[in-house]
This record gives C-alpha cells, sequence and structure tokens, in this order.
C-alpha cells in the first residue's frame, strides 16, 4: 500500500512538471524555441518506426557500453592494485585527479586529433568513467573489515570465497553508487562527445542537424530518447549489482 | 609433537604484553589460559596463529594444514547464513553439509535457516563462531573466551559439545572461568 502510494505520488509529480512544460509552450507559442510535450511525442512516434532511428541508438548505445565496461574494467583493475600496492596509488593519483578536472570538452577537442571521430564517444566516455569507478572501488576496497580479513586468512579460505563473502559484499556499496553514477556520466559525456565530434550516423549528429535546422521537435524527441535508454542503463546496471549483491 | 612457545615477548609501544613467555602446550590436549584482563592472553593467541609477530622468540609446533580458531570477536560475515559462514570456511566434500548440520544442531542454531548472521542475538553468533571453529578438521585449535555471552544452559550444552570435537585435537582455550579446566580435563596455564 505504502508502495503504491509512493508511485502515485511519483506519477503525479512527473505530470505536473509536464503540464508546466506544455504550459510554457503554450505561452510562447514558438515550437522553435520551445517544443511542447505533445510535438515531442509526436515527433518520437514519428521517427520510431524508421530505420535510421534504430540505426542512430545501436550506434551511439554501442560506443556508449564499449566506453563504460571498458572503463569499468580498467578502473576496478587498477583499483584493486592501488589497493594493494601503495607505490600503485601514488602514481595514479595525479592522473585521476586530471580525468576528473578536465573538461569533457577538452577532452574532445584533443580526442579529435588522435582518434577518427567515429571512435570519439568511445574513448572520451572511457576517460569519464575510469576515475569515477577507480574512486568508487577503491573506497569499497576500503570498506573490506580487517577482521574478516584475518579470519579469512587463519581459516584459509579460497581466493574465490574471500572475495565473495568478505571482499564484494564490503565493497558493493560504494562501487554499486560509482557504476550507477557513471553510467548517467556516460550518456552525458558521450553524446556530447558525438555533437562536437558528429561521427555519420550518431545521435549526437541528429541533435546537431536539430539545431542546424532549428527543428527544435526532434531535438526535443532525440533528448526524451537519450534520457529513457540512460535510465533503462541505469536500472540494467543497479538490478545487476542487486543480483550480484 | 607439541606446540612450543618459546621466549615470546610482544609490546605495543612502551607497554609489554609478553616477556619472554615459554610454555610447551601438550599436544593433543586442551590448555587452558587464564589470567586477569590484559595480561596477554589474547596476544598469545594472536603470535600462535600468526597474526602478529612477536618482538622476540618464536613458536614451534605448529602443524602444516593449519589451525582453526574463534577470535575473541565473533569475525563473521554478516550477510551469510549461519550455515554459509561454515560452509565460506570448509573446502567442498561429500560429507560437509552432514557436519555443518552437527554442529550447528548440537549448539542450537537451525542449519536450514536463511537468515543472515546479522540479524542474530550476540550469543547465536558466538556459537556460529563456535561451531565454524570446531567443525573445520585442524589439528590445532585456539578459542579466545568462546562461551562468552551464554546463558548457563546454552554455555553447558556449548562446553560439552566444544569437548566432544576436542578430542585428540591440542587446543589452547582463553577462559576466566575455573570450571573450564575441569570441563575439559584441561591442563591450566595462569598467566599474569
Amino acid at each position: 500500500m505504502k508502495q503504491t502510494n509512493r508511485g502515485l505520488r511519483r506519477l503525479a509529480a512527473a505530470a505536473f512538471w509536464v503540464a508546466v512544460w506544455q504550459l510554457a509552450a503554450m505561452t510562447v507559442n514558438l515550437p522553435v524555441l520551445l517544443a511542447s510535450p505533445v510535438e515531442t511525442v509526436v515527433r518520437l512516434a514519428q521517427l520510431i518506426p524508421t530505420a535510421d532511428f534504430w540505426r542512430s541508438v545501436l550506434f551511439t548505445l554501442g560506443h556508449i557500453a564499449a566506453g563504460y565496461a571498458l572503463a569499468a574494467t580498467a578502473g576496478t583493475l587498477l583499483a584493486v592494485l592501488a589497493s594493494r600496492f601503495a607505490p600503485m596509488a601514488d602514481l595514479l593519483s595525479p592522473l585521476m585527479s586530471v580525468l576528473r578536472s578536465v573538461p569533457v570538452a577538452s577532452f574532445v577537442i584533443a580526442a579529435l586529433i588522435w582518434v577518427p571521430s567515429k571512435r570519439l564517444s568511445l574513448l572520451i566516455v572511457a576517460v569519464i568513467v575510469l576515475p569515477v569507478v577507480y574512486a568508487g572501488t577503491l573506497d569499497g576496497i576500503r570498506q573490506i573489515d580487517p577482521r574478516l580479513s584475518e579470519m579469512a586468512r587463519v581459516f584459509r579460505m579460497t581466493r574465490w570465497n574471500r572475495f565473495r563473502h568478505i571482499a564484494l559484499p564490503a565493497a558493493l556499496p560504494s562501487l554499486g553508487a560509482a557504476l550507477s553514477t557513471a553510467m548517467g556520466l556516460a550518456w552525458k559525456s558521450g553524446v556530447a562527445a558525438e555533437v562536437i565530434g558528429i561521427p555519420t550516423g550518431s545521435i549526437g549528429e541528429k541533435l546537431y542537424k536539430a539545431k542546424v535546422y532549428l527543428a527544435t521537435p526532434d531535438l526535443f524527441a532525440w533528448t526524451l530518447t537519450i534520457v529513457i535508454i540512460s535510465a533503462a542503463c541505469t536500472r540494467i546496471v543497479r538490478r545487476g549489482l542487486k543480483r550480484i549483491g | 609433537m607439541s606446540l612450543n612457545c618459546i621466549g615470546l615477548t610482544k609490546a605495543y609501544g612502551d607497554k609489554v604484553v609478553l616477556d619472554g613467555f615459554t610454555h610447551a602446550f601438550p599436544e593433543g590436549r586442551v590448555s587452558c589460559v587464564l589470567g586477569r584482563s590484559g595480561c596477554g592472553k589474547t596476544t598469545l593467541l594472536r603470535l600462535i596463529a600468526g597474526l602478529e609477530s612477536p618482538d622476540a622468540g618464536r613458536v614451534e609446533g605448529l602443524p602444516a594444514d593449519g589451525l582453526s580458531m574463534v577470535f575473541q570477536e565473533d569475525r563473521l560475515p554478516p550477510q551469510l547464513s549461519a550455515a554459509g559462514c561454515l560452509r565460506c570456511v570448509l573446502r567442498k566434500s561429500a560429507d560437509r553439509e552432514a557436519r555443518i548440520a552437527e554442529a550447528l544442531g548440537a549448539l542450537g542454531i537451525d542449519p536450514a535457516s536463511d537468515q543472515p548472521v546479522r540479524e542474530f542475538s550476540g550469543g547465536m553468533r558466538r556459537r556460529v563462531a563456535l561451531a565454524r571453529a570446531l567443525v573445520v578438521p585442524a589439528k590445532l585449535v585456539l578459542l579466545d573466551e568462546p562461551f562468552k555471552g551464554l546463558d548457563a544452559d546454552t554455555r553447558a550444552a556449548a562446553v560439552a559439545f566444544t569437548h566432544r570435537m576436542l578430542a585428540g585435537r591440542t587446543a589452547v582455550l582463553v577462559t576466566h572461568d575455573e570450571a573450564d579446566v575441569t570441563a575439559f580435563d584441561a591442563v591450566a596455564l595462569r598467566m599474569g
């Protein structure tokens, strides 16, 4: 009952903001400045049946997912190494600080010189996600109870059991939060990279064209698509982590 | 071969906890270590277990196949069930589940329960920690106040089961209860 009430409240809140958006669009009354929710949904409904829509979605999704997976794996492995070897942590610390603070646009422009625009979003997502996952994993490893580690040593627990029953449960809350946050960042930075690099057949290219042709309903429809896919990806990551935990 | 502590010395800062401690714990018997709090009983167990290095001295006669231990704290992975806590320290074998069920059952813990040990009372957690130490087939068992926090009836059952499980094994039992010396037909060692 409590859950149903909460669901209803959330739905009501979403409906409220859609209504505000609709009212604002009606007040402005210029779709080129502000497309209404109805115009956005209608445009999205027109795009969905086209092959070009799905090609763009798959292109962007594929590159962002690949960059995310690469960075999540590398970030986790580097954090494990850093937790074991202090010099490794010292060595990685300035690199991670730089990766965290350099603006996405600077990375994108520099990366355009090094890689073809087709691979740009993959690289940018990896660079943005890496420090987030690294920090989350390192923090998670620090949550491992040293008394349980001692117990594991005395009982000569297998490596797998140490990982599964001691390390993972302790590290998962922090690692999980980092992986969820990183997924949102991956979509923001990945699409931003595509808008700057304009790789053919990407969502970024569609957003860029929408801007050039002042096709605001297209811009909103593609943005809604990004928000939906990003939220779905984050949910998949959270569900996966819940299953592991 | 007995377990020999030879000239063990350990200090934490200026505080000397053990100063040239020498003792032979007889093989296949329970030795009860008694003494006031802070006299170095737990430190002695930690040095024997290899969890800390002595400033001087050595331990001889440690079994090659490892040891088992009840720590001062329970040290159970909080998300695991009672059976899970035992399972994760035991290698797979045909009789593993039967041994787990026997040990937990004897100590009044339901081996089939899925309830995580973090939801257990202090006494229940203590019994799971004890069952874990006893179910591991190690020749050397170290027990640091294993019956701490148990009520009289539960303690009596735990003592009886522990006595049975320690038969033929070398055990060092840290306790504040003189009665344990008789209950375990143990060699008494008074420290401090």
